[in-house]
């Protein structure tokens, strides 16, 4: 079953601690006591690594119906058994938390959980929930004398399986307290990276303090910056020192850092009234920007100057004065920011106007003749760079003109009223087609988009030599192949072994069920393709609905 | 001794060690100077030597990798050496010590800062400056020993009535501060408790705080729908305002460490209906208690359809403030002061719409009349006005002329309640009058009533008078706050320091009689200038002056209370 989007930010351990106004408050309205029936869920929380029950575990029953988030809500005791009566038949999402232990679902897989299906016939008891104790790591930045160093950003990543594919993404960010310290709770097992950026204190504080007005009162030994740095002392991510932490483990991950040189980065012809804003930011494992504090000094000649830089890879962002002025649809020109990578390594110039240029993008999207209304539609480009869309509003006839795009690769997405999305791509000029992408290149571009509403649902049950089995994974590929990551639709199979996957546009997929998916890298061909063989094939076509029984592999 | 004195006495050897490294530099100065004719110097300037150490004023242990900062300030020009352009910067060794070489005979202002340390001069006065000014050369001094006091820190761990420890329960010190004159209790510095309770704020200068926390109140998926628990916000230990709660001294290089037991309680609620909001727009509700402080423990509302439901944590007299933000015109504000001793249902808060406030701006030029020969000429220059709420919780209000305006501003969605005018007025000109719906605006508080559109009527003249002065003894390092009081509208002062000379002035004065007083450093910051009662003990030791139009008058202040 999937998880509910309101509910799965809330497992990174996001508290929902309301200190702040009424207006603040989500407008859903818990409902007590509006699940209620004949039937029981019920079970124990169990340590995952002892299998010895939690006492005072809060245990979480929630269902989703008409829209409206219904929950209850039960404490195990010392026991460690919770038991929900009088409850009406249907699916149920259940989550445990208990001090020492993150908040979990049942049997949680990414953004999937084993929905607990109750009604005449399901067995909605004897639920064994394993919650697996809370990993911590902890520890404290110093700098080249020992001392600690306070405030500065300790960023947490973690790789994990997203589409099948290892990934590192940012879970955590704290900055030091006085004593240089941090502390990451309730962590899963993983691999996980530490990213650690600051400026030191003795180069910063004598920024603020004097305002420099000319660079050359700067004490080179003064103008100094921290690389980011990572555990085990790397500056270069792809060096990074992974911590493999373990269930319940504790882990000490202390940083040093070390000064170089602080660079200095002049950029042409940004000092007038109208000229761009260049900013450089520094991506972490291609997600999450680490604050870096930049100095900006005015240089004379037309000229800004960045000092303070640390060496590495940034991404320069130039930010055109007149930035969407006009809104006018259909002949939108973005005046958007455009971004391109520069490696730092030693006191160097940035021109403005280096970097991708442009493709003067004209297009169409069609929907079907019974397509209804094409108004308040908007295409958005997003770059498969940095995931940072571009929208793009469509006249009546769902035209556009003369859209400045920054060359690179972007997913095209449509949004606007009757669940349209793109069914396929053409384009001509400075575009081409790569799968379900577009590749732009300087020059006039022309692109025409079919846009379909056709979507279908596939309901099945997961069987394990015939009787339901719960919490495998349901894949379904598309027959092209799994090249499209976006295109693959997955699902946990709940408590009586039901699956359900929705709006899949119409066409051709292999559906296959894998018992042990959730630890394996399906998203690798290779990986995949021997359970891709013993597939299914399923034809999706216009609005029907299947019923599949899936043998597990 | 004076402050400088009291700063940089000589330098104390502390060690045989220390006291040989000193000689040394000592000695280097001795060189330095006999090398003065040194051919790349164009003039036959002496250059001296600065040594010193950064000593913790607790222990008077050295500080290792302290940054001590030189500035140039006033003296000989020293643009002929390239590397003496303004500012010096080094970190001390391990011992502590520091020395700066060459420098021109001139006055400098020395800072010296460290993570975890304060200057022991900059709480007291010299905020800001932040800085300690030395004579080097003839006359001047060598050495210096400066002083660093360490942070103290307060930590502590939040336990519940079972003694189950508390999360996420926001924590904050409280000091009494002046701010523009006025005594406020100011959050200095706060933490969250963390899932063990602990909580931990450090970078604490040496004083008297107040520990006040929460309120908080936790909704997520494992709360049980409608009973919430929330904690009710207070004052260390468990007090439910300021005058009760225990002060916690904090010393410096100490810690402090404080188990905080808080209840955790349902809460009382507080509901009803709001009167008179318009169509869309979004409208927040929020219960504050007697210090004005957020009050809530929960509760949410329907706050479209008009009701609203709060939580608080314990009984006692509550202000419930509502206010509608939607079109201009459409916007409104509403507040009821209620005792709340158990459950409150069905209140009415009627929603009174925010006023508008037409400014008109007469600038009557009597120079240009002068020179025209007429009665009255017409300017046009730039003025920012504001309406400076008198209730703590009023907001205040900006509108600034230009040359678009025509004397002409607007300032919207003012809450009712009373507020004194103020202006920033350039040069020479003064608010002669100003009338509000045709009553007195500039000697007495507006008082703005609910809705509609009131003219506010200011007149300006170019003819202000001129008070210059000299605070005695004011020549010397730090600003005097010299304190300059309109008899004729006692609640805003103006705050004057006095430049390096200790010299000060003020010109654009209406006409009339004022009032001056000199606070000695340190003391400025702490008196209550804009409470014309707690000015009253140090009318003695004031001025009063009288000034016409056009006129200049000088004054010479002695300083009160000087912190020595």
């Amino acid at each position: 079953m999937n998880m509910s989007m309101k509910l799965a930010p809330a497992l990174f351990g996001i508290l929902l601690v309301f200190v702040s106004c009424v207006c603040a408050l989500p407008q859903q309205r818990p409902n007590g006591g509006a699940i209620s029936g004949a039937f029981h869920v019920s079970g124990t929380v169990v340590d995952e690594q002892t299998h010895r029950p939690v006492a005072n575990a809060k245990v979480a029953l929630l269902i989703s119906q008409a829209g409206e988030e219904q929950r209850r809500v039960a404490n195990t005791g010392g026991s460690g058994i919770f038991v929900f009566n009088g409850v009406s038949a249907g699916k149920y999402d259940l989550y445990a938390e208990a001090r020492g232990y993150a908040q979990q679902a049942l049997n949680a897989h990414d953004n999937f959980l084993t929905g607990v299906a109750a009604g005449p016939g399901k067995n909605s008891e004897n639920i064994v929930f394993a919650l697996s104790p809370e990993a911590i790591i902890t520890g404290a930045v110093g700098d080249e004398a020992g001392e600690p160093v306070r405030d500065a950003h300790v960023a947490l990543f973690r790789k994990t399986n997203t589409q099948g594919i290892d990934a590192v993404s940012m879970v955590g960010m704290q900055n030091t307290d006085d004593r240089g310290s941090f502390e990451f709770r309730k962590l899963r097992a993983g691999a996980y990276y530490i990213a650690v950026g600051a400026r030191p204190w003795y180069a910063s504080m004598r920024y603020q303090s004097w305002g420099l007005r000319s660079q050359q009162n700067r004490d080179p030994a003064l103008d100094v910056v921290y690389p980011v740095t990572f555990f085990g002392g790397s500056t270069d991510e792809a060096n990074a020192q992974s911590i493999h932490l373990k269930v319940g483990q504790k882990f000490e991950a202390d940083v040093a850092l070390y000064p170089t040189p602080g660079l200095h980065v002049r950029v042409r012809g940004t000092a007038g009234r109208n000229s761009p804003t260049v900013t450089l930011q520094r991506k972490i494992f291609g997600s999450w920007q680490m604050p870096m504090g930049l100095q900006m000094n005015h240089v004379g000649e037309g000229d800004w100057e960045m000092s303070g830089v640390a060496p590495g890879r940034y991404i320069a962002r130039v930010q055109p004065v007149n930035l969407g002025v006009s809104m006018d649809p259909g002949t939108y020109r973005s005046e958007q920011v455009r971004q391109f990578p520069v490696e730092i390594t030693g006191d160097t110039e940035i021109d403005p106007a280096q970097g991708p240029g442009v493709a003067q993008v004209t297009g169409v999207v069609q929907l079907p003749v019974s397509g209804g209304k094409t108004g308040n539609r908007t295409l958005i480009f997003r770059n498969t760079l940095d995931r940072q869309p571009v929208f793009v509003p469509l006249q009546k006839d769902g035209s556009f003109k003369n859209t400045e795009i920054t060359v690179g690769r972007y997913q095209m997405e449509l949004t606007g009223p009757g669940g349209y999305a793109v069914q396929s791509l053409a384009a001509s000029g400075a575009a081409t087609v790569v799968g379900h992408q577009i590749e732009f290149s300087s020059g006039a571009a022309a692109i025409a988009i079919i846009a379909s509403n056709d979507h279908g649902e596939i309901h099945g049950v997961v069987l394990d030599h015939g009787k339901p089995l719960s919490g495998a994974m349901v894949l379904l590929v598309p027959r092209e192949g799994i090249q499209e990551k976006e295109r693959i639709q997955r699902d946990e199979s709940d408590s009586d072994g039901t699956f359900s996957l929705r709006t899949i546009p119409a066409g051709n997929y292999t559906l296959l069920a894998l018992r042990d998916g959730w630890t394996m890298e399906w998203g690798k061909p290779e990986v995949l393709a021997p359970y891709l063989r013993k597939g299914i094939i399923v034809r999706v076509g216009g609005r029907e609905t299947g019923e599949v029984k899936l043998e597990a592999q | 001794m004076g402050i400088l004195g009291r700063m940089i006495g000589l330098l104390l050897f502390a060690s045989c060690a220390w006291a040989q490294k000193t000689l040394v530099s000592v000695s280097e100065l001795v060189n330095t100077e006999q090398q003065q004719d040194v051919p790349q110097q164009a003039e036959s300037e002496t250059l001296y030597s600065m040594v010193g150490r950064v000593v913790n004023a607790v222990n008077g242990e050295g500080i290792s990798r302290a940054l001590v900062s030189i500035e140039f300030r006033t003296g000989t020009i020293p643009t002929a050496h390239g590397q003496d352009q303004g500012v010096r910067t080094m970190l001390t060794d391990s011992q502590g010590s520091f020395h700066f070489e060459n420098l021109l005979p001139a006055r400098y202002a020395f800072r010296v800062q460290k993570p975890g340390y304060f200057d022991e001069g900059e709480g007291s006065g010299r905020r800001g400056m932040g800085s300690e000014l030395v004579t080097v050369g003839p006359g001047g001094v060598s050495s210096a020993t400066l002083k660093l006091a360490p942070e103290g820190v307060v930590t502590g761990r939040v336990v519940d009535g079972r003694g189950e420890p508390v999360e996420g329960l926001p924590i904050r010190l409280v000091m009494p501060t002046v701010v523009d004159g006025r005594r406020r209790w100011q959050p200095v510095r706060g933490a969250m408790s963390k899932e063990d309770g602990e909580f931990r704020i450090a970078n604490l200068r040496a004083g008297t705080y107040y520990l006040h926390y929460g309120p908080r109140w936790r909704e997520d998926l494992f709360t049980n729908p409608g009973k919430e628990v929330g904690i009710a916000q207070a004052y260390y230990p468990n007090a439910m305002n300021i005058e009760t709660a225990a002060p916690l001294q904090v010393h410096p290089g100490q810690a402090e460490n404080l188990e905080l037991r808080v209840r955790q309680t349902q809460g009382l609620s507080i509901g009803g209906d709001l009167a008179g909001v318009a169509e869309g727009g979004g409208t927040n509700c929020r219960a504050l208690d007697e210090d004005a402080m957020d009050a809530m423990v929960g509760g949410r509302g329907n706050l479209d359809a008009g009701h609203f439901s709060l939580k608080v944590g314990a009984p006692g007299i509550y202000t419930v403030k509502c206010a509608h933000y939607g079109e201009p015109g459409s916007e409104s504000f509403g507040e009821l002061r209620i005792n709340v001793d158990r459950d409150v249902k069905g209140l009415r808060i009627v929603m009174s719409p925010l006023a508008t406030v037409l400014v008109n701006v007469v600038q009557d030029s009597m120079k240009l009349a002068a020179s025209a020969g007429t009665t009255h000429g017409a300017a046009n220059f730039s003025t920012a006005l504001r309406l400076r709420g008198l209730d703590a919780e009023h907001q205040d209000y900006w509108t600034q002329q230009d040359a678009k305006s025509k004397g002409q501003m607007v300032m919207r969605s003012v809450e009712p309640g009373a507020y004194m005018l103020e202006a920033n007025v350039f040069g020479a000109w003064y608010v002669a009058s100003a009338t509000y719906r045709g009553r007195e605006a500039w000697r007495e508080p507006i008082e703005i009533g609910a809705g509609g559109i009131g003219e506010l009527d200011v007149v300006m003249r170019d003819d202000g008078a001129k008070i210059t002065g000299t605070v005695e003894g004011g020549a010397s390092q730090l600003p005097v706050a010299v304190i300059l009081v309109d008899e004729s509208r006692p609640q805003l002062p103006k705050l004057l320091n006095t430049d390096q000379n200790g010299q000060f002035k003020a010109n654009g004065l209406a006409p009339g009689r004022y009032r001056l007083f000199a606070f000695a450093a340190g003391l400025g910051e702490q008196v209550e200038y804009a409470n014309p009662t707690a000015l009253e003990r140090y009318a003695a030791k004031s001025q009063s002056i009288s000034v016409g139009a056009g006129e200049e008058k000088t004054v010479r202040l002695s300083p009160i209370g000087s912190t020595q």
